[in-house]
């Protein structure tokens, strides 16, 4: 019935005489061409206007200056050299008054409305931030060959950590800061809260409204019921009740808001009191599918459980879920859920993972007392009672929409408030990566040191090119060049010219990403060429790519543009 | 490498209709759907990549025809569509229900894979294989989306309106 009407949608569709439209396209294509021109044109008049005023000025300023000593002083007109002064002072004012001007629009404390639809529905303190503990320290054992996801993994969970070698084996120490473990009625209720909280820190947002009342960040803090102490100076975040009892302080921020919304979902991590442990959000990618009976596990050193630390690209469970043992499948009408039992525990614990969404999300459940409360809908599989993760996503969902509409709201005050971000981020975290190899590896004319310090790139296996979705995991600009775009399903990448025309840039960047060949759309959704003479664009793809397909894109970006920065973030993928 | 006028000329008259149907299955305009048709081909005209078949140029087409379109729908002003709610406010004596549905509006209101499948799959008549060239998935996940994007439909049908 629906596949009959929807044939008979094309009927609708108005004829038209494609001969009648041919010539238009010649003729839009040398408008194109004559608007990139001149706004070129443009911009260059404008540039040299800008310098030969400048120049004047300057003559002007220090030519005076220079000859002051020359000038005999006259009784007549005693006053003219002050008045020289006045003029240069007045019109530096004027100079640097515009630019503040500017920076502070950009970063006046305006009220977010989209937080007063959040917050309205908690209407009383509801979580806590327990204190933190160094020995709730988790050990890491890496393997070489999933170094990178495990990091990823790790700056994903903590907030502090360490290396260590040991007997030949680098382990990391990683310090579940703040946020652990949640209570499962509580879940709904952090995720919103917490991505406001987020998004205020990384957007230096002070002000919320709630109940027509204003707040600052703090009150807001105490308002929700978090003990959380935060310096307006630097935003370090800190537990107040322990705070002496964190390791290094100054790695306390919180995380510079680096769980960022998109990976909001990391929340779940912690919906119950242990046997919930750990979530690992589905990134699409899956170097460690079929390592990971091998070799991701991690253990708790509280109580010597074992977790499978597990990152199941959905679209590949026949190939790559093969590889687990123990494996329970099974197509139930409607849903479709695979489940893996984990060896070697001494309660079941399963992984569940619900394929009817967008949005998977695999989640370690047990025989804990809480979940029902969050997964109502149980689903018998094979005699075994599985929970349906619904709810979870409905929530996410609308956490998302929230998401996006304070994101499109701010992000103006966001990219302005990167620098300030940038400026209180410690850069030694960058010395623990691998650092640069990925724009070596593209032997671009690329100058390293403006663009990857603090980059994090992950590369993708061949080993997994044929599962889909694919690895879109492909650069992370981490803190010294922090940009976080909130969006997830996202690949951003913040593109910085100088001295180029705006239009220009995003021909070539949309024509490089259309020559790519994917059907996803590169939106750019930022731009500040009103600003000055640096471009600096942010865009956006809406959808997973290939590595390979970005790093060709990248690269013809560089090639094109050899005096830029480039700074990629964050990937995602989900789709 | 540039396209020679011949080829152009080919390709404009092989393709140019389907990319319209493709244009007009999201913005249901047609003039935005010329629009977006003609802009694929400045941007074919513009560029540089090296097509190894007039089949190659034909995807390439099409993902820019969706491209453009769905750029064009999140445009500012083409932000306010026209939906049955607007006829409920107007007279709020109809109860939604009894409205007849548009399935194209549906169609038009789905999640963006799913739409970007019925319109390839419907408006455009390409076959299970050339959707999946095009949108590079495979060609299960083509039918799976297709169903999903059907079953989706339904749903939503059977929630807003009663119909038989």
């Amino acid at each position: 019935m629906i596949d009959k009407e929807l044939s008979e949608l094309k009927n609708n569709i108005p004829d038209i005489d494609i001969k009648d439209y041919k010539n238009d396209v010649y003729k839009k294509q040398d408008k194109k061409q004559k608007r990139t021109k001149v706004m070129f044109n443009y911009r260059l008049t404008l540039i040299c206007c800008l310098l030969g005023i400048l120049t004047f000025c300057s003559f002007i300023i220090f030519g005076n200056i220079s000859n002051t000593p020359n000038v005999q002083p006259s009784n007549d007109n005693p006053d003219i050299n002050g008045t020289d002064d006045r003029l240069s002072s007045s019109n530096d004012k004027a100079f640097y008054a515009n630019k503040f001007e500017m920076n502070s629009n950009l970063d006046s404390d305006d009220i977010i409305t989209p937080y007063e639809t959040t917050f309205i529905e908690f209407d009383k303190p509801w979580y806590k931030i327990k204190a933190n503990n160094i020995s709730e320290y988790i050990c890491l054992y890496l393997d070489n060959k999933v170094y990178e996801k495990i990091w990823e993994v790790v700056f994903h969970e903590c907030c502090s950590f360490y290396t260590e070698v040991k007997d030949g084996k680098e382990y990391v120490y990683c310090n579940f800061i703040g946020i652990e473990r949640l209570k499962v009625e509580e879940i709904k209720k952090v995720d919103g809260i917490f991505a406001n909280l987020y998004f205020a820190l990384l957007s230096g947002i002070k002000t919320f409204k709630v109940n027509d009342e204003y707040l600052n960040l703090q009150e807001y803090l105490k308002y929700i019921g978090s003990d959380i102490v935060i310096s307006e100076e630097n935003y370090i975040v800190k537990n107040s009740k322990n705070i002496n009892d964190l390791p290094i302080q100054e790695e306390n921020y919180i995380a510079i808001a680096y769980f960022y919304y998109q990976e909001f979902d990391y929340l779940y991590n912690y919906v119950t009191k242990e046997q919930v442990f750990k979530t690992v959000p589905y990134y699409g990618s899956m170097v460690a599918c079929k390592n990971v009976n091998e070799n991701i596990y991690y253990n708790s050193l509280n109580n010597s459980k074992e977790y499978l630390l597990m990152d199941v690209p959905l679209k590949a469970k026949g190939s790559c879920c093969e590889f687990f043992e123990n494996l329970k499948y099974n197509y139930t009408g409607e849903k479709e859920f695979i489940a893996f039992e984990i060896n070697n525990l001494n309660n079941s614990e399963y992984v569940c993972l619900e394929e009817n969404y967008d949005v998977p999300t695999i989640t370690l459940l047990s025989n804990g007392e809480n979940y029902d409360v969050l997964f109502k809908e149980k689903v018998n599989i094979n005699g075994n009672e599985y929970y349906s993760i619904n709810e979870l996503l409905e929530i996410n969902k609308y956490i998302i929409e929230q998401w996006k509409t304070i994101y499109e709201y701010n992000v103006k005050k966001y990219v302005s408030s990167l620098d300030k971000l940038r400026s209180i981020v410690p850069n030694k975290f960058a010395d623990e990566f691998k650092i640069a190899t990925y724009f070596d590896s593209l032997n671009h004319d690329f100058e390293i040191d403006t663009i990857t310090s603090g980059m994090v790139i992950y590369e993708t296996s061949s080993e997994v090119t044929n599962m889909e979705p694919p690895s879109t995991k492909v650069g992370l600009d981490y803190f010294n060049k922090t940009y976080v775009i909130i969006e997830q399903f996202s690949v951003c990448f913040m593109l910085e010219v100088y001295g180029k025309d705006i239009n220009e840039v995003k021909d070539l960047i949309s024509a490089q990403w259309v020559n790519d060949g994917d059907v996803n759309k590169l939106v750019i959704i930022y731009d500040d060429s009103l600003i000055g003479e640096k471009v600096t664009i942010l865009c956006q793809y809406e959808r997973k790519i290939y590595h390979h397909q970005y790093t060709s894109f990248l690269g013809a970006i560089i090639d094109c543009y050899t005096n830029c920065s480039l700074h990629e973030y964050v990937r995602v993928n989900l789709g | 490498m540039k396209i020679s006028e011949q080829q152009f000329d080919y390709v404009y008259n092989e393709y140019a209709k389907e990319l319209y149907n493709i244009a007009y299955g999201y913005t249901l305009n047609r003039e935005d759907s010329i629009d977006i048709m003609q802009n694929a081909y400045v941007v074919l005209l513009e560029s540089n990549k090296k097509f190894e078949s007039n089949e190659h140029i034909k995807y390439f087409l099409i993902r820019v025809t969706i491209n453009e379109s769905i750029d064009l729908l999140k445009s500012a002003y083409k932000k306010k569509v026209v939906k049955d709610n607007d006829i409920l406010v107007k007279f709020p004596e109809i109860k939604k229900e009894e409205l007849p549905y548009d399935l194209s509006l549906i169609v038009n209101n789905l999640p963006e894979k799913y739409k970007t499948i019925i319109v390839l799959y419907y408006y455009d008549d390409m076959k299970i294989k050339d959707i999946s060239n095009v949108l590079r998935i495979s060609e299960s996940a083509v039918k799976k989306r297709l169903e999903r994007a059907r079953n989706l439909i339904k749903e939503i049908i059977e929630r807003d309106y009663k119909h038989d």
